[in-house]
């Protein structure tokens, strides 16, 4: 319990800085020095120290929408076992709770973006709508996956709880299954090659688009919800991959931090390789990881990798 | 003394009737009936509480009836003649509350015939308008057709050497006809929209669900269960999936709730299948986590859809339309229905921290245990439900962002004109939602009342198992509220030291000009998902492009009509009559032709006799 609170407590602090690194990975393939580490807390602050400007459009939603976000993120991350250590609010189905916390995230946003009449945030609200019901159904056939190695329905026992051999049974879903959930995490974080958070050309965005109007604290929480977002699927991506039951807390902690700054440098190295997709070829991606996972799932029950 | 509360409200109903040339006096006596039926219902069910799943059945009724009549009083005024609104209104109530409790097949079917004539009543209350003739007659049509097939599931249950699967069969359709299973809910996109508001709650909220009572009452008792768990499993997925890529893609608000309706039926036949496989495989987690998926989402739906379709009564009492595309900003000028609306909306999509996430949360659970038990078959199962689920759940996040997006928020786009809501209209959609905020909490605690109802002996710890659960969902609602608080303070602290608090119009990204034609309409936002699934949906688009250097006109209109109707029942019908026409032609009025007729018929039949 109280590994996990430390854990949690570096979670909350370190979210924002794996923009940092993928950032900085990005510079160094650009062969620039890039932004600092720390630049989004510098924003964050600078952002809370600011007031906020509310369209006339706008009503009640508008300025709920980023609070309900963050809320429903970090409750959201309350379930993980971070660190690899048992949450201690976890139940049976924590994992349907977190999955549908996500989803309470992104309706808000999205109302909040429609929220301001802007024809760049219906865009954005749009095309998000579009890639949510790929992405859901790929981390449902994920959760399911786990559910079957595990024969739990709790997120730390899903993770955690699968024993260490998993790679030895199973290795060839276990692939497939990494490889669906870097894809929901490309489109759940919004980085290329679904979406790219640089650019500022309002037409090619979507998760920037629906937050256009957004200023001061508002912007402040969205940006550390971002963040947020970005270390909990590191994080399950992680536990989904490393096998850590033998592992000391303190290894677990190290594991654990380390592997979130490592996909935060696998998304920067994504990002220098490759463009944006078009975007009539991003549901074909996320099709595609949806198929992958389910052949993971359909391998994992053929080839009696079940407990 | 257990069918007072269906006795008052069928008085209740006559005396309306009687009063129908004083119009006030009809209003007082109806409400009151329906008040009065209510109370008499709850206090029944207090004191001597009927037993097994009737009593579940009757809750929607319980909830919906006293809202819906509330709700009535300022949606019928200018509407018609409230003798005969509040008559059939009362008399369609007694019948739903009397259903539950009928356990003889000859009157359960006299009544169901008369819900649905009075129901049908009610759908052509407002008669002289032109564009209800048609769904009014479908819904006719449907009500006739699942009657005769329940008649003909009587008649066949004396006869023996029947092929069983054809019995009950028949029996499936003439009670899903009601329930709007796939194929057969043609019905509800027609005649929920032509319905006053209050009507349609009450038929989407608890109409539909006395379909899957027959069912389980009459049919199923004597069926394999594991056949029955199939049977509803498959159907339930159909139709949850089917209905909601068909919601999202609809203009009209009231189309979107009724495809709504058809996707929740689907997800609580789900639940019910989910049970029944349960009880084949004696796995005690699944039963348990089914009969409470199906309970609550249940009275979930009927709280929440009851909420929506009072809401878009209030919206076309206000605008005069249906039509989200035209619709836009009424959330400033509505504030109380845009925001209840917005709740209700967002707890249907089984989102947390509402109660639509509770009946969820279960049917997951109840899958989930499917899929860890290790039987091939329950995890086929499980798997398919919780997928199913899970993508419904996407679909329906889509089609209520649209319908919200599209009604309450950005800009008022064709309707400008918009009157102040009423509280008649408001407070009822209040009591539900304050209802569905209790069903959140109370859940941990009715959840073993629940199991005790259907009395299935044996469920102990899987019982305390859901309990906990329940707890802990309850508990992260509270604590989502909870941050929320926190975080809303945390910002208002902010905001005061920042002092720079300013409205401006929406940034446009430097155009001068922003209008609300450039908006985004409801349309346009499901676009993408609407192509995505378009070989499902088959859109109808009428494109007249832009011509020349100069083009002057240009228009594009799309809209996406019922894929059973029209590539099922319309063939089906047009072959009927096809067929009618032919033989019509020995109907030709001629006496002489049809003596000739009976001739003839009687010589074949003693030929046949002589021959067999």
């Amino acid at each position: 319990m109280m590994y996990w609170l430390l854990n949690l407590v570096l979670a909350l602090l370190l979210a924002p800085v794996l923009f940092g690194v993928i950032n900085k990975v990005k510079a160094f393939f650009a062969g620039r020095k890039g932004p600092r580490l720390m630049q989004t807390w510098y924003d964050i602050f600078k952002l809370l120290r600011k007031g906020s400007v509310y369209s006339t459009s706008s009503t009640w939603i508008f300025k709920f929408a980023p609070v309900g976000t963050l809320a429903a993120l970090f409750i959201a991350m309350l379930f993980l076992p971070l660190g690899f250590c048992s949450s201690p609010l976890g139940f049976q189905g924590d994992a349907l709770l977190f999955l549908y916390m996500l989803g309470l995230g992104r309706i808000l946003t999205v109302l909040g973006a429609l929220d301001t009449a802007s024809s760049f945030e219906g865009m954005g609200a749009a095309r998000e709508l579009q890639f949510s019901v790929v992405s859901e159904g790929t981390m449902l056939l994920l959760l399911i996956f786990l559910a079957i190695q595990s024969s739990s329905c709790e997120l730390n026992t899903m993770l955690c709880g699968r024993g260490n051999s998993f790679w030895m049974s199973a290795a060839p879903s276990m692939l497939l299954s990494a490889v669906a959930l870097y894809v929901v995490l490309l489109t759940e974080c919004c980085r290329v090659p679904v979406d790219d958070p640089e650019t500022h050309l309002e037409l090619t965005m979507i998760h920037e688009a629906m937050i256009l109007d957004n200023s001061g604290p508002d912007l402040a929480f969205i940006h550390y919800g971002a963040g947020l977002k970005l270390w909990i699927f590191s994080a399950i991506l992680t536990a989904l991959v490393v096998p850590a039951d033998l592992l000391s807390p303190w290894s677990a902690l190290l594991v654990m931090t380390s592997g979130c700054f490592l996909t935060a440098v696998f998304v920067g190295i994504t990002e220098s390789m490759m463009a944006r997709y078009r975007f009539l070829k991003v549901p074909q991606m996320l099709m595609g990881g949806f198929c992958v996972e389910f052949a993971a799932l359909a391998l994992l029950l053929i080839s009696g990798g079940v407990k | 003394m257990i069918f007072s509360s269906a006795g008052i409200a069928a008085a209740a109903g006559v005396l309306s009737l009687l009063c129908c040339r004083r119009g006030g006096l009809a209003g007082v006596v109806g409400l009151a009936g329906t008040i009065l039926s209510v109370t008499a219902g709850i206090v029944t069910l207090c004191t001597s509480p009927p037993n097994g799943v009737s009593l579940l059945f009757m809750l929607p009724t319980l909830i919906l009836a006293p809202m819906a009549a509330i709700h009535s009083r300022a949606y019928i005024k200018g509407h018609g003649n409230p003798g005969i609104y509040w008559g059939f209104f009362n008399l369609t109530v007694a019948t739903m509350l009397a259903l539950p409790l009928i356990k003889e097949f000859l009157p359960f079917l006299i009544v169901w015939e008369l819900m649905g004539i009075f129901s049908f009543v009610l759908v052509m209350f407002n008669y002289k308008a032109d564009e209800l003739k048609r769904p009014a007659w479908i819904y006719l049509l449907a009500c006739e057709a699942g009657g005769l097939l329940l008649m003909l599931f009587y008649a066949l249950s004396f006869k023996s050497g029947v092929s069983q699967e054809l019995f009950y069969a028949i029996g499936m359709a003439g009670f899903g006809l009601k329930a709007g299973f796939p194929l057969l809910h043609i019905w509800l996109p027609e005649a929920h929209p032509a319905a006053p508001a209050p009507v349609s709650a009450i038929m989407s909220g608890a109409m539909i669900n006395l379909g899957l009572m027959g069912i389980l009452v009459f049919v199923f008792p004597g069926v394999d269960p594991a056949l029955c768990g199939w049977t509803l499993l498959i159907l339930g997925c159909i139709g949850s999936l089917g209905g909601i890529v068909f919601a999202f893609a609809q203009d009209n608000l009231k189309r979107v709730l009724a495809y709504s309706s058809i996707e929740n039926i689907g997800i609580i036949s789900m639940a019910v299948g989910c049970t029944f496989l349960g009880g084949a495989f004696n796995n005690n987690t699944m039963i348990v986590f089914g009969i409470l998926g199906s309970v609550f989402h249940i009275i979930n739906h009927a709280l929440l859809k009851g909420t929506l379709f009072l809401g878009a009564g209030q919206v076309f009492c206000a605008t005069g339309t249906l039509s989200i595309d035209k619709m836009g900003g009424l959330m400033k000028r509505t504030p109380v229905t845009g925001s209840c609306f917005t709740a209700a909306a967002v707890g249907l999509s089984g989102l947390p921290p509402f109660n639509g996430f509770i009946g969820e949360l279960m049917i997951y659970l109840a899958a989930f245990s499917g899929i860890c038990s290790g039987i091939v078959q329950l995890r086929f199962a499980g798997i398919a439900a919780a997928l199913v689920l899970s993508l419904t759940g996407a679909c329906a996040v889509v089609a209520f962002s649209k319908a919200i997006g599209g009604t309450f928020l950005g800009e008022p786009r064709k309707i400008t004109e918009c009157q102040k809501e009423s509280p008649w209209m408001y407070v009822p959609m209040l009591c539900l939602l304050l209802l569905s905020v209790i069903a959140v909490f109370s859940a941990p605690f009715t959840a073993p009342a629940i199991i005790k109802l259907v009395k299935t002996p044996g469920l102990d710890t899987a019982v305390a198992g859901a309990e906990k659960i329940l707890f802990y969902a309850a508990s992260f609602s509270a604590l989502f509220y909870i941050l929320c608080t926190l975080i809303l303070l945390c910002r208002r602290f902010l905001l005061v030291r920042g002092a720079e608090n300013e409205s401006g119009p929406t940034w446009d990204c430097g155009y001068a000009k922003p209008s609300a034609r450039m908006e985004y309409t409801g349309s346009a936002i499901i676009q993408n998902l609407a192509d995505l699934f378009n070989s499902f949906l088959q859109i109808r688009r009428k494109v007249d492009e832009p011509q020349g250097l100069f083009p002057s006109k240009a228009s594009f209109e799309w809209e996406s009509p019922d894929g059973s109707e029209r590539f099922f029942w319309a063939p089906v019908f047009k072959f009927a009559a096809g067929v009618s026409d032919k033989v019509h032609k020995f109907q030709s009025g001629y006496l002489h032709v049809y003596v000739l007729i009976m001739t003839v018929a009687l010589i074949a039949m003693v030929i046949w006799a002589i021959v067999s």
